[in-house]
């Protein structure tokens, strides 16, 4: 179970530094980084439209996603 | 400019080879010296043989190497030089073409991002199911990090783990589908980002599904204990 678990780890942390990759490679960093923050936010409102939630306030989302970055443990679906 | 070339970039690159090659060649002076000596002559001919071999070769590959790079030189120079052809017309179709692509890239970012944020509501809603059978505090933030509990009550697993696991599962499979149905859409060009991202799908999959046999299996089997 738990190679099971590194290997999920693995595969994720792969997806985002290829996805970071990407991101970087279309300039949708600093300091254009509003705008990545922004699909962000969309994409977390949109999944959280598909379980009943409300969308949340962007200051709300950014607050918890730098949180989320910087290693802090929070929710967006509740 | 070709001195400078030779000065600063041929001459000093060339020159640890050089030694290297002047040692190489002592060395095996030496050797055929003593072999003629001790009048072992078919090793004394053999290295001398050897030495005009690694002679030519070195000459040759040297030879080559200084051409190579004064050949890069100028077809670098060359394209400096080399007017852009086209003017306006030219110039907006490729802006154009740019903008496009850098659509399509925002596009498979967003549709990242959204598996990402799916990956997170099934991790929040599988971590939220084990606190409350394990009695424990919710897990850590961390995107994959499976918190470390205890479930002793097969009453709380059938109540908590195994509809969540269910409910992970069928999140998972909704977002392959919605995955696949992507992937007809994206190029070759930016296709990495995609295809790891298919990985990692199928590695939750997995998992979720084994996690899911072995909740099963602890609800109907009481012999086993699980941690």
């Amino acid at each position: 179970m738990t190679r099971l678990d590194q290997a999920e780890f693995a595969a994720v942390t792969r997806t985002v530094q290829s996805l970071n990759g990407l991101i970087e490679k279309v300039g949708l960093t600093v300091p254009s980084s509003d705008e990545w923050m922004e699909i962000n936010h969309q994409v977390f409102n949109e999944v959280r439209g598909t379980v009943g939630l409300p969308p949340i306030e962007e200051e709300d989302f950014r607050s918890k996603y730098l949180q989320g970055l910087s290693g802090g443990y929070v929710r967006f679906f509740e | 400019m070709i001195v400078g070339l030779m000065a600063f970039y041929i001459v000093p690159r060339l020159l640890g080879i050089i030694i290297g090659i002047i040692i190489l060649l002592g060395l095996m002076e030496l050797v055929s010296w003593a072999s003629y000596n001790l009048g072992i002559w078919p090793v004394g001919a053999l290295f001398r043989v050897l030495e005009w071999v690694v002679f030519i070769s070195a000459g040759v590959w040297m030879w080559n190497y200084v051409m190579n790079v004064l050949k890069a030189h100028k077809a670098f120079q060359e394209m400096k030089m080399r007017p852009v052809r086209g003017g306006v017309a030219s110039e907006a179709l490729s802006e154009s073409q740019l903008a496009s692509k850098r659509d399509e890239a925002i596009s498979l970012i967003r549709h990242l991002q959204k598996m990402l944020a799916y990956q997170q509501l099934s991790m929040e809603r599988y971590n939220g199911a084990a606190a409350l059978a394990s009695g424990s505090p919710p897990g850590s933030g961390m995107a994959v990090e499976r918190p470390l509990f205890s479930v002793q009550s097969r009453t709380l697993v059938s109540q908590y783990m195994i509809p969540a696991l269910e409910y992970k599962i069928e999140l998972i499979c909704s977002m392959k589908d919605e995955h696949e149905q992507v992937g007809q859409l994206v190029t070759e060009e930016i296709r990495r980002p995609y295809d790891e991202m298919s990985v990692a799908i199928n590695m939750m999959l997995e998992r979720a599904n084994l996690q899911y046999q072995g909740f099963t299996s602890f609800e109907q089997n009481s012999d086993l204990a699980w941690i």
